[in-house]
């Protein structure tokens, strides 16, 4: 009886690879134990009809996506890290002429914060609680990261200075611009502004994704307890 | 009460059931069942498709045990699973509070 009802349930499962082995491993365990406990046809009967059993572990594609939201939101924060490692290579390249560390101070205060991000990304895409721990302090430190940068302050103010100036040289070889310092100062602002709000905007979605957490649901703790 | 009556509700019932204790499947429905002094008697097929689910959000972790003579795959709430049912429990006690004030007038 019990043959019959796995035979049946694995001929309407539509989920395959490793995680089809469990399910079956899994109900088939727990069908003999029923039995053992009950009798065959109870343990079947109470299991319910195989074709809608094996139906309902099919999830459905946006079921899907939902539930691999923290993963997806893991795998965009690691390919915006690596589309700004070019941004990088250009700070250091500008910076190389007249021999100014700036762009290493800067990437050095960068680090921690992409240290972070890396470590919660590979714990949330292996699922380790670790990930969706690091998430509220990954998103306090690009704030924090933001506002040195958005605020001129040191160690981003002496790397932009530096940058601004390399630009205004190169603009001033490469195109007759009527004020080239003009234009790097503007380029400089966009890579602030782009870079800054950019990340913080992924933390904070980083965040909902791996944790659920919002604003508003914080809020409503705070009146549950009020 | 069967399935169908507790739609939507039956990821915080499971939750809050296994994050006292990991439990296999089996233990889960008998937990369920004696808490609820033989009112929720669910399915297996209902439990099951369930547990797979919240695990595959995140909110469970399973591994298999071989202490016992039959080997169990057993459920554990994740960090993620207590935030998410501490929010549950919340809206829950919000919309259960609701219905009393309105059903006891």
């Amino acid at each position: 009886m019990i043959e019959r009802w796995l035979a049946e349930f694995d001929r309407h499962l539509r989920v395959h690879g490793r995680r089809r082995r469990r399910v079956i491993e899994e109900l088939d365990a727990h069908l003999r134990e029923g039995a053992a406990a009950h009798g065959e046809p109870e343990a079947v009967r109470r299991m319910g009809d195989a074709r809608t059993v094996a139906e309902s572990f099919t999830p459905r594609a946006a079921d899907r996506l939902f539930e691999q939201r923290d993963r997806l939101a893991a795998l965009l924060m690691l390919a915006a890290m690596a589309a700004s490692l070019p941004l990088a290579r250009t700070l250091e390249q500008l910076g190389r002429p007249d021999r100014s560390h700036a762009w290493a101070w800067f990437l050095v205060f960068l680090a921690p914060t992409a240290a972070v991000a890396l470590l919660s990304c590979l714990a949330v895409l292996r699922r380790r609680p670790l990930g969706a721990r690091l998430a509220p302090l990954l998103l306090a430190m690009v704030a924090v990261t933001a506002a040195v940068v958005l605020l001129d302050l040191p160690p981003s103010r002496a790397e932009f200075r530096t940058y601004t100036v390399a630009e205004t040289a190169q603009t001033r070889v490469q195109c007759s611009a009527s004020d080239p310092g003009c234009v790097a100062a503007d380029h400089a602002s966009e890579i602030r502004i782009n870079y800054s709000l950019g990340a913080l905007a992924l933390a904070g979605f980083y965040l909902w994704a791996v944790t659920g957490w919002t604003p508003r649901r914080r809020d409503r703790r705070r009146r549950a307890i009020a | 009460m069967s399935a169908t009556d507790l739609r939507g509700q039956i990821d915080l019932l499971l939750l809050s059931v296994l994050v006292a204790e990991p439990a296999h499947g089996y233990r889960v429905i008998e937990r369920l069942r004696e808490r609820s002094e033989g009112a929720f008697d669910l399915t297996e097929g209902t439990v099951y498709p369930a547990l797979h689910r919240l695990e595959r959000s995140g909110l469970l972790e399973s591994h298999w045990s071989d202490d016992a003579p039959r080997r169990r795959r057993v459920y554990a709430v994740t960090q993620a699973g207590r935030g998410s049912l501490a929010t549950r429990r919340r809206d829950w006690a919000a919309f259960a509070g609701a219905m009393q004030a309105v059903i006891a007038q």
